[in-house]
């Protein structure tokens, strides 16, 4: 372990004399590069993180001068993947600026992958509203290259994410366009009721019980199968009990609808907070009367 | 008239031997048959308390089929989402060996201008046009409106209509068995339909797969294209370095 540590020292070492003396023949920075990379293995061998990350970012550097932007970009991935280890945050603002090089070299796909990574880093970190602005940089980056399931399915986390954040018609608004999108298509229509059950769940924790109603007209507008469905059972019998202000009639639905298809985490916390809004009302209502 | 020997024995108060169901006939006369009315050591309370635990089972059972079918649709509902995405990944494959094409096609042209004054000009071979993908989305032609349509015509299936369950408690035991047959046709009915579903997707799963297949085919010979040139352009980079 010391032996790996002590030669990537060593290359290091070389890779900066490299830097200072001049570069009468071939290119200094690439050849420092070159050495560096070779340190930064042996750091990463001596499981040596922090240094292994630093190193690939003077190789970044290295690159940028000798104005290889896809090599530095791929570097910055790499001091990326060392700082994981250790400190996400650092991680994310490498593979940032790897995504604004793989953006000026037109590597959109690239580019797109890294921000859809950073959006899960900081989903990681509970660091909400980050994770929503960079899944939906790769959402749109996706699309531009043309990549639809994959941008569906960054929408579909950033809906996710919107209705954790209480921003729920914003979160209702996305769910029924990938609805929208997927209906016409033989294989993703199958998703549909899922997706809008989604939307409908959303619509619950507004607590506007005629919005509710209004939605589930334009589902089956949407999905003429809708109403034949399970979910639509579900979000009808949710949006009676709402509108009742009955709690167990909530409750039961729920229990019902669980016992067959498992609902998901995110679904019961919706449909908790949506209950505990409606405990609320029925608290309220009993200390006027 | 002789009484059969089962009857004397269930009339002694001993129920016959082998037999879990008591409402099976199988070793009893034919139904057709006047049969005296003989005492059983269970009660007409017993009995209706089995029928309904029999019951009971059979919609718990019900109820698994559903669940199973429900999990086995989600799955479905997964891998076509899997299916679509590994379409539109070969379509960029086939997109991009296309560009690099273009790129070779300058590179040969390069490579086919370098090279001294009195050298031989050189051609690069070529075995076929490379094409390029065939238009996409020739998998997601389902007009919105299908369903729509069909339902106008009268050939839509039957929507599910869930029944509005009046909570009535259940008094009698034969009210009882009636409920549980209720809760087990409704849960029949959405196996159905489940069934229904899963069947509609293997067949849509099918189609895309053979639609991938057919896809993969002119990928396969457009790399085999670019391979067989890009191993000329080699041969010819090496010959002129060789000078």
């Amino acid at each position: 372990m010391g032996d790996h540590e002590g030669h990537g020292v060593d290359f290091e070492k070389k890779a900066d004399q490299k830097l200072s003396g001049w570069g009468l023949f071939g290119n200094k920075y690439e050849e420092a590069a070159d050495l560096l990379d070779r340190a930064g293995s042996f750091f990463k061998l001596a499981k040596n993180w922090s240094r292994a990350a630093a190193v690939y970012k003077k190789i970044a550097d290295c690159h940028l001068q000798g104005d290889n932007k896809h090599d530095a970009a791929s570097a910055y991935v790499e001091a990326a993947n060392c700082y994981k280890k250790f400190s996400l945050q650092d991680a994310a603002q490498a593979l940032n600026s790897a995504v604004n090089l793989f953006q000026e070299i037109s590597r959109l796909n690239m580019a797109a992958r890294y921000s859809k990574d950073i959006g899960e880093i900081y989903l990681q970190e509970q660091d909400l509203e980050n994770a929503a602005v960079y899944l939906n940089r790769a959402a749109d980056l996706f699309d531009s290259e043309g990549q639809s399931s994959q941008a569906n399915s960054m929408t579909q986390k950033i809906a996710e994410i919107y209705a954790q954040l209480e921003k729920y018609q914003k979160a209702t608004e996305l769910f029924e366009e990938i609805a929208r999108k997927s209906i016409n298509n033989n294989l993703l229509k199958y998703g549909v009721r899922g997706t809008l059950l989604n939307a409908g769940i959303c619509q619950l924790c507004r607590g506007d019980v005629v919005a509710i109603n209004n939605s589930l007209e334009r589902y089956q507008d949407i999905d003429p199968t809708f109403s034949g469905t399970r979910e639509y059972k579900l979000l009808a019998d949710l949006a009676a009990s709402t509108d009742e202000g009955d709690v167990g009639k909530f409750t039961d639905a729920v229990k019902e609808f669980d016992s067959m298809t498992r609902l998901d985490p995110w679904k019961t916390t919706l449909l908790l907070k949506a209950k505990n809004e409606l405990k609320k009302k029925e608290e309220d209502e009993d200390d006027l009367t | 008239m002789s009484v059969p020997m089962y009857n004397k024995q269930n009339s002694l108060g001993t129920p016959p031997p082998h037999k879990t169901n008591p409402f099976s006939d199988s070793e009893g006369p034919s139904r057709a048959q006047s049969v005296p009315v003989r005492r059983t050591n269970q009660s007409v309370q017993e009995l209706e308390d089995y029928a309904i635990t029999k019951a009971r089972e059979t919609t718990h059972k019900v109820n698994d089929c559903v669940r199973a079918a429900e999990a086995i649709r989600e799955d479905a509902t997964q891998t076509m989402l899997t299916l679509h995405r590994q379409g539109e990944q070969i379509m960029r494959s086939h997109q991009v060996a296309a560009d690099i094409e273009q790129d070779l096609t300058v590179s040969e042209k390069l490579l086919g201008s370098l090279g001294g004054l009195f050298s031989k000009s050189w051609r690069p071979k070529r075995n076929h046009q490379i094409k390029g993908p065939v238009s996409g989305n020739n998998y997601s032609a389902t007009t919105a409106n299908d369903t729509e349509q069909r339902g106008k015509l009268g050939i839509a299936p039957a929507r599910q209509e869930y029944p509005s369950h009046v909570q009535t408690t259940p008094v009698s035991a034969m009210e009882k068995v009636q409920a549980e047959r209720t809760k087990q046709d409704d849960a029949l009915s959405d196996l159905c339909s489940t069934l229904g579903q899963l069947k509609e997707m293997a067949v849509d799963m099918g189609t895309e797969i053979d639609r991938q297949n057919k896809a993969l085919v002119p990928l396969s010979d457009d790399v085999d294209e670019l391979n067989f040139r890009l191993k000329g352009a080699n041969q010819r980079g090496r010959r002129l370095l060789g000078k």
